[in-house]
């Protein structure tokens, strides 16, 4: 046992560094869980307004694929389960895969694990420490979201069931980003090893709920959703977790007692000697450092756009099937209700992709905090340059994330059904939100000029426009808060007709926003 | 001829730490200036003042006649920059990192960087995060050394480097000065600084505390003198101007001040001088007497 030794003062110490971002982690989800449940209650508060909503769910796929398997939908807690539980289990991993690779591989990098090991603690130590302090998260979150629950009313032993599933999620991701520090040198490729996993367990859920449901026991979403909360209530998929957490951590620590501290089960070649032309600028170190994120999120873009092109037929079937329905939709008039359905899956992709133009602007601000920019800003690059290269990054690569995202749709359609007719239309829809990227990156560089502490609140501003644009109804947000986020103005094609006006002023916006963070970095101590 | 750095009354605060309190520094063109102080004096402060990358709050800053702030750009094209503390891209190679930095500022020597490399002994083909401190400062140096720059303000620059690349320095720095660069050398390493420059500048908290040529700044000082003489020499005790005085039968050791020295040869000659020793104040006893807290300015250091 000594090669755990230390473990609870290294907790200790990520307890005490993280504690406020810890704080803000347990309390996010189960605040979003109990405004759902509240406002689901105001939604469907009779048992027929549910057996409608059910009605309308039941064999929808496409709906399924997006938000996960609709079962127990005559219950409001099945209907929050259905509405929330992939999405906000989703979101309870994601921090727990961040922290752990920041406990680790980050600590690691940045040499401070040299010096902790120097001490006397266990070679183990670090990496178990952090699976203890975001397996406490997921617990305490778990917690605090059964609370929550229980508090508006709903139905203990189902809440339960659903607070296990967020927080077995959480120790699960924690694992596995625990097995993927081990892996690289890099704290940003075992950052990007972990997200892969988490977007491969969301796709196939995705598939399986669009109807291969054998394939929801590949994926650790899929054994949250096989708990069925407010429903049957299996708890034996919690089983299922526990053992995969054993044999990640047990394959994690294997490859820790075989591997050199700094180092990686695979090693990093050497490199040229010399730069290339496309290198000896600013903007080509910007492509440089940020390349390999831009095409993992092409990659993820695009293939989620595949499936919801591929499942777009289906809804097609479902409202031939359903008289009541069709009978609906042709009253709305306009477009139909693939056509929604479409826009509805382009303006998600576009809010998601909007993370590589965040994470791009605020390179900027990590370069200068790690001491890179130093050497930049005594050279003949001016500052515009260098903080502009950035921004050209984060705007080429939005139009590229965008246009991943028309394109995977548009042939997922066209694979499945073998039309390709709406190719051009989707491309475009899907371009327009480039602008709305624009904006989201905006704010980071803005963030990055005049105030480069809270550069991160440029995450928190993302956040707000996924909120708005995946849970509006869930929330029952108010319009005028929607309006906020720039998705809300870029107008739903093929739902709606593609007006240039509002998409050149939201680009004007972004405009703005670049001039005045780039104005502001002028004008501040820097490097 | 106007200096090539000129500070006046330099002040820059961060919050409530005031790093700079009316620091002045000036370097004349062609001079290698050493400048010297505590860890936290306020060096690589303003070093970063003379680069624009910081603005001061008060006093000016001059940088080749150009304001350091406004003309930032300007002026960064004859000037290259060895940061104190290195980092380099973790998954960029020496070599590339080289290349980047040189081209940033305007262009590269390619003859001079290979010859560089080879000086240095640097492997360029690693990664920046498999690089030791040492070579991360190999890196930068060569970065900047491979530029044709009038000025170099180097930031502790031999911090990590073992003692064949710190003589490679010496030499390097030598070559500067022959073909008459400006250099604004910040060292901890005090016989690097006797070895290599003209004039120096000792400041402390954020203010200039002496300035000068190792002469000059010598003359302020004293001078150490150990004799044994025939008659002894205990009417010595009381000689204005002499401290720390130790009488051990015929020998007596002591500190003078310099303007004295002369006056007390005279005073040991008449007492019939066996044998003498004489040493003038090395650096090191010019920069613990700046920079002892504890010392008053009466007494001297202890060796």
């Amino acid at each position: 046992m000594s090669e755990l030794r230390g473990t609870a003062r290294l907790a200790r110490l990520h307890a005490r560094r993280d504690r406020v971002l810890l704080a803000v982690c347990a309390v996010a989800i189960p605040a979003l869980l109990a405004a759902s449940a509240v406002s689901l209650k105001d939604l469907y508060p009779t048992p027929e307004e549910r057996a409608r909503y059910a009605a309308s769910f039941a064999s929808d796929t496409a709906v399924a694929a997006t938000q996960g398997n609709p079962v127990n939908l005559e219950t409001i807690g099945g209907i929050l389960t259905f509405e929330t539980g992939v999405w906000y289990s989703l979101f309870v991993a994601l921090a727990t895969l961040l922290l752990v690779n920041r406990y680790t591989r980050g600590d690691e990098e940045a040499g401070r694990l040299e010096l902790v090991l120097s001490t006397a603690v266990g070679r183990h130590a670090p990496t178990a420490a952090a699976l203890a302090v975001t397996s406490a998260l997921s617990v305490v979150t778990g917690a605090l979201a059964f609370g929550a629950l229980i508090a508006v009313g709903y139905e203990a032993v189902g809440s339960l069931a659903l607070a296990a599933w967020f927080a077995g999620l959480g120790i699960v991701f924690a694992a596995i980003a625990a097995l993927a520090a081990q892996l690289f040198e890099s704290k940003r490729t075992t950052t990007g090893i972990a997200l892969a996993a988490l977007g491969v367990a969301w796709l196939v859920r995705a598939i399986a709920d669009a109807g291969a449901d054998w394939l929801r026991w590949l994926s650790p979403i899929g054994w949250g959703q096989e708990i069925q909360p407010f429903g049957e209530e299996r708890w034996w998929p919690l089983a299922l977790m526990a053992a995969a957490t054993a044999a990640l951590v047990a394959g994690a620590f294997a490859l820790l007692r075989r591997r050199d501290l700094g180092g990686g089960l695979f090693a990093t070649r050497p490199g040229p000697a010399r730069a290339s032309r496309g290198l000896r600028s600013a903007t080509g170190l910007a492509v440089r450092l940020l390349r390999p994120s831009l095409v993992a999120w092409i990659a993820g873009i695009f293939a989620s756009g595949l499936v919801y092109g591929a499942i777009t037929e289906s809804i097609e079937d479902f409202i031939a099937e359903n008289e009541e329905l069709a009978q609906i939709v042709a009253q709305a008039g306009g477009g139909s209700i693939v056509d929604s359905y479409l826009a509805t899956a382009l303006a998600s992709l576009a809010v998601l992709g909007a993370g590589f133009a965040v994470q791009a602007a605020l390179r900027a601000r990590s370069e200068e905090a790690a001491g890179r920019l130093e050497a930049l800003l005594a050279t003949a690059a001016s500052r515009p340059r260098l903080l502009g290269a950035y921004v050209a990054v984060a705007a080429a690569g939005s139009v590229l994330i965008a246009a991943a995202a028309g394109l995977g749709t548009a042939v997922g359609l066209g694979l499945a059904t073998g039309g390709w007719d709406e190719l051009g239309t989707l491309l475009a829809a899907a371009l327009a939100y480039a602008p709305a990227m624009w904006v989201a990156a905006g704010i980071g560089v803005v963030l990055v000029g005049a105030a480069p502490r809270a550069a991160f609140l440029a995450w928190a501003a993302l956040a707000f426009f996924v909120v708005a644009e995946l849970l509006v109804e869930v929330l029952n947000l108010p319009d005028a808060l929607v309006k906020l986020s720039p998705f809300a103005h870029i107008p739903p094609s093929p739902a709606e007709a593609l007006e240039p006006l509002p998409v050149l002023a939201v680009a004007a916006v972004a405009g703005a926003l670049f001039a005045a963070g780039i104005a502001a970095f002028r004008r501040r101590d820097a490097g | 001829m106007s200096a090539v750095i000129e500070a006046r009354d330099l002040v820059k605060t961060f919050g409530r730490t005031r790093a700079l309190d009316g620091l002045d520094l000036s370097v004349a063109p062609g001079e290698i200036h050493g400048f010297l102080g505590p860890n936290g004096s306020g060096k690589s402060t303003t070093i970063r003042i003379l680069l624009g990358m910081l603005r001061a709050d008060g006093g000016e800053a001059r940088l080749l006649g150009g304001d350091p702030w406004r003309d930032a750009v300007e002026l960064h094209r004859r000037v290259a920059y060895v940061p104190g503390d290195v980092n380099l891209w973790p998954n960029l190679t020496g070599g590339e990192a080289i290349d980047l930095l040189g081209s940033l500022r305007g262009g590269i020597d390619r003859a001079r960087r290979d010859e560089l490399v080879r000086r240095f002994e640097l492997d360029t083909t690693k990664r920046g995060r498999a690089y030791s401190k040492g070579n991360r400062q190999k890196v930068a140096l060569i970065a900047a050394l491979a530029s044709d720059a009038e000025v170099l303000l180097l930031d502790e620059p031999t911090s990590g480097l073992d003692p064949l690349m710190e003589a490679n320095f010496r030499e390097l720095v030598d070559e500067l000065r022959d073909s008459g660069r400006t250099v604004l050398l910040s060292s901890h390493i005090l016989a690097e600084v006797e070895a290599l420059c003209d004039r120096v500048t000792i400041i402390r908290a954020g203010r200039t505390v002496e300035s000068g040529s190792l002469a000059e700044l010598r003359h302020l000082t004293r001078t150490s003198v150990i004799a044994e003489t025939v008659r002894p020499p205990a009417t010595l005790a009381g000689f204005e101007g002499a401290h720390d005085v130790h009488v051990d039968g015929n020998r007596i050791a002591l500190q003078v001040d310099t303007a004295r020295l002369d006056a007390l040869l005279r005073e040991l000659n008449a007492l019939e001088v066996h044998s003498l020793t004489c040493r003038p104040p090395t650096l090191e006893e010019l920069f613990l007497r700046h920079y002892g807290d504890v010392a008053a300015p009466s007494e001297s250091p202890a060796e």
